[in-house]
Formats: C-alpha cells, sequence, structure tokens
C-alpha cells in the first residue's frame, strides 16, 4: 500500500464518528495492552476544566496543551497531548540536556511518536522508495560478491605450478636415501652426497 | 628472497626452463663454481639417532643440534619451561639455514636451465 501521505490522510479520515459504539477502534486505546494503569491516557477533554486538569496530569501549559484530533483513527490517543513532529535534530544541540544521548530532560514531556524519531534511527519514513534502483542494488551486491568468487577461484587453483606464493624450493637434502631402503633396508646403504654453498 | 609470485608465474608461462621440485636437481653440483664446494656432514652418528629414535625426516643435517635439544630436555624435565631455549634455536637456526640452502638450489637450477635454453638457441 504506497499510497501517497496526502491521499492516505484523505482516506483514512473517518466521516462517522463510531467510536462511541466501541467499534472501529483504533490508534493507541483500543486495546488493553500494555499500558501500567496509571499511564494510560484519559479520555477525550470536553470542557475546559477537563483540559486544565489534563495540562496538568501531563505538565505542560494550558495555552499549550491540544490534544490529538479525535477523529483521526491513527493517531486519537484520548487526552494526551499532539507535539507535532519533534525529533532529536530538531532540538538545540547546546543546550546541557540530562539525557544527552536523546536531549531530553528528565520529566520532559514526550511525543506519542517518540520511539519512531529517535536519535539512533537513520531515516523516519523508512527507506527513500524513489531512490531505490535496480542497478544500485546490483552494484551494492556485485561489489562485495565478484572480488569473493576471484579470489575464491585464484585460491583454490589446485594446479602446483601457478599461484605459488611460497619460495620455490628444492627437496630437502638428506644424508641417507630412506626411500629407496623402506621398508625394510638400511638406510646407511644408500648414502647420499650432498654439497653446501659453502667454496672450500 | 623475492622469489614468491614471480617465479611460479615465470614457471607456469614457460614450463620447459622450470625447475622440478619434486626430484633433485638435474645439473653437475660442483658445475660453475670457481673452487670446489664442500661437502655437508653428519655431525650426529647413526647409533645416536637410533637412541633417541630419532624419525627419517629428522634425520638430516641438523639431527645433532636436536639431539642437544633432546638431552637438555630429559635433563630439565618435566618441567623444561626456557631452559632449553638454546638448543631449541640453535637447532630451527640450522633448519632455516637449510631451507635458505634449498631455495638457493631451486635459484641455481632455474639460471642453469636458462642458460641452457639460451646456448641451445644461440
Amino acid at each position: 500500500m504506497n499510497l501517497a501521505p496526502p491521499l492516505r490522510r484523505v482516506l483514512a479520515k473517518r466521516y462517522l464518528h463510531l467510536t462511541l459504539l466501541g467499534r472501529n477502534q483504533r490508534g493507541p486505546l483500543t486495546f488493553d495492552g500494555w499500558y501500567p494503569r496509571d499511564h494510560k491516557p484519559g479520555p477525550y477533554p470536553e470542557n475546559d476544566e477537563q483540559r486544565r486538569a489534563a495540562a496538568t496530569k501531563y505538565g505542560i501549559r494550558p495555552e499549550d496543551y491540544k490534544p490529538m484530533n479525535k477523529d483521526d483513527p491513527i493517531k486519537y490517543a484520548g487526552d494526551y497531548p499532539d507535539f507535532g513532529v519533534v525529533t532529536f535534530d530538531h532540538k538545540d544541540p547546546y543546550e546541557d540536556y540530562s539525557d544527552r544521548q536523546m536531549r531530553r530532560n528528565w520529566g520532559e514531556m514526550v511525543s506519542i511518536d517518540m520511539m519512531r524519531y529517535r536519535p539512533d534511527r537513520l531515516t523516519f519514513t523508512g527507506l527513500n522508495e524513489e531512490d531505490y534502483t535496480y542497478w544500485g542494488h546490483f552494484t551494492i551486491m556485485a561489489r562485495v560478491l565478484v572480488p569473493m568468487l576471484v579470489l575464491t577461484y585464484l585460491f583454490t587453483q589446485s594446479d602446483p605450478n601457478i599461484f605459488r606464493w611460497q619460495n620455490p624450493a628444492m627437496p630437502k637434502q638428506y644424508p641417507y636415501d630412506f626411500a629407496r631402503a623402506f621398508p625394510f633396508g638400511d638406510p646407511r646403504d644408500y648414502p647420499i652426497k650432498n654439497y653446501s654453498f659453502d667454496l672450500e | 628472497m623475492g622469489t614468491k609470485l614471480s617465479v611460479s608465474l615465470e614457471g607456469a608461462l614457460s614450463p620447459e626452463t622450470a625447475p622440478r621440485t619434486d626430484r633433485p636437481p638435474t645439473f653437475d653440483p660442483q658445475a660453475g663454481f670457481e673452487r670446489p664446494r664442500k661437502e655437508r656432514v653428519m655431525k650426529a652418528t647413526w647409533e645416536e639417532m637410533e637412541q633417541f629414535r630419532l624419525k627419517p625426516g629428522q634425520r638430516d643435517y641438523c639431527a645433532h643440534h636436536l639431539i642437544d635439544l633432546m638431552k637438555c630436555q630429559t635433563k630439565n624435565a618435566p618441567f623444561a619451561g626456557h631452559a632449553c631455549d638454546d638448543q631449541r634455536g640453535a637447532w630451527d637456526k640450522c633448519e632455516y639455514d637449510d631451507h635458505l640452502m634449498r631455495i638457493k638450489e631451486y635459484e641455481r637450477e632455474r639460471r642453469l636451465l636458462h642458460r641452457q635454453q639460451r646456448k641451445e638457441h644461440a
């Protein structure tokens, strides 16, 4: 389903409120899941008093408080505030944070998409599909596999006369011909005269 | 000694002047030297080698060093540690020099074969 984002938003918008009927609920409040009881967001604030209470609960100013849109089936989250897109890169790099790796102070309110915009992620939207090309895919694989195959071919040649990396050397010189005496002869019957490179 | 890949490629490309490494040299050992070469002598006797039960591959021109090493090891047994390092080093050096001689023999054989080919084609 690779729809363009604006089209997806239009199609995903609900035109009939079925949340109250308990069906077609989506978003983080539709399932009893991993929320500790006190961490689950409360119901959508209807009047100003509830809005103030919710703002106090979340530790932000009432004028800054803005809950998620009730009609948005994906992001609707009761009275959890909507901060927009807040990423690691948006924040001031020179401020003295208590959690420097995440650029967040202790007790600072996080947006509901915090895990999506973590600093250790490379991209927020997944792979850039328009940057993918078949040729690029092939190149990335080939530049590893082709040298691997070439070197495998070179190193598995069984012909001993080519690609010899050792210093080539004549056979070892022994004082007696052991091979000729094998198995029952005495090697002392077959001595060999060998010479060194020292001159007299 | 600089004869790694170049010599083996040369041997693969022109096999008729490549020395055979599975058999002894084919030329006269004394050819080309202004004075005669010294003969290699065994310093360990056959009886000593039998006594220490050396394998046939160990009964070469470095066996006397190996026998010294074994004597030192039996003297300092069971924990010789670094007590026999001198003898071990002497044996290793002798074996290394023997290997260098093998490489030199190969190089001598190679040059004599090239020379032979030059004389045939001259």
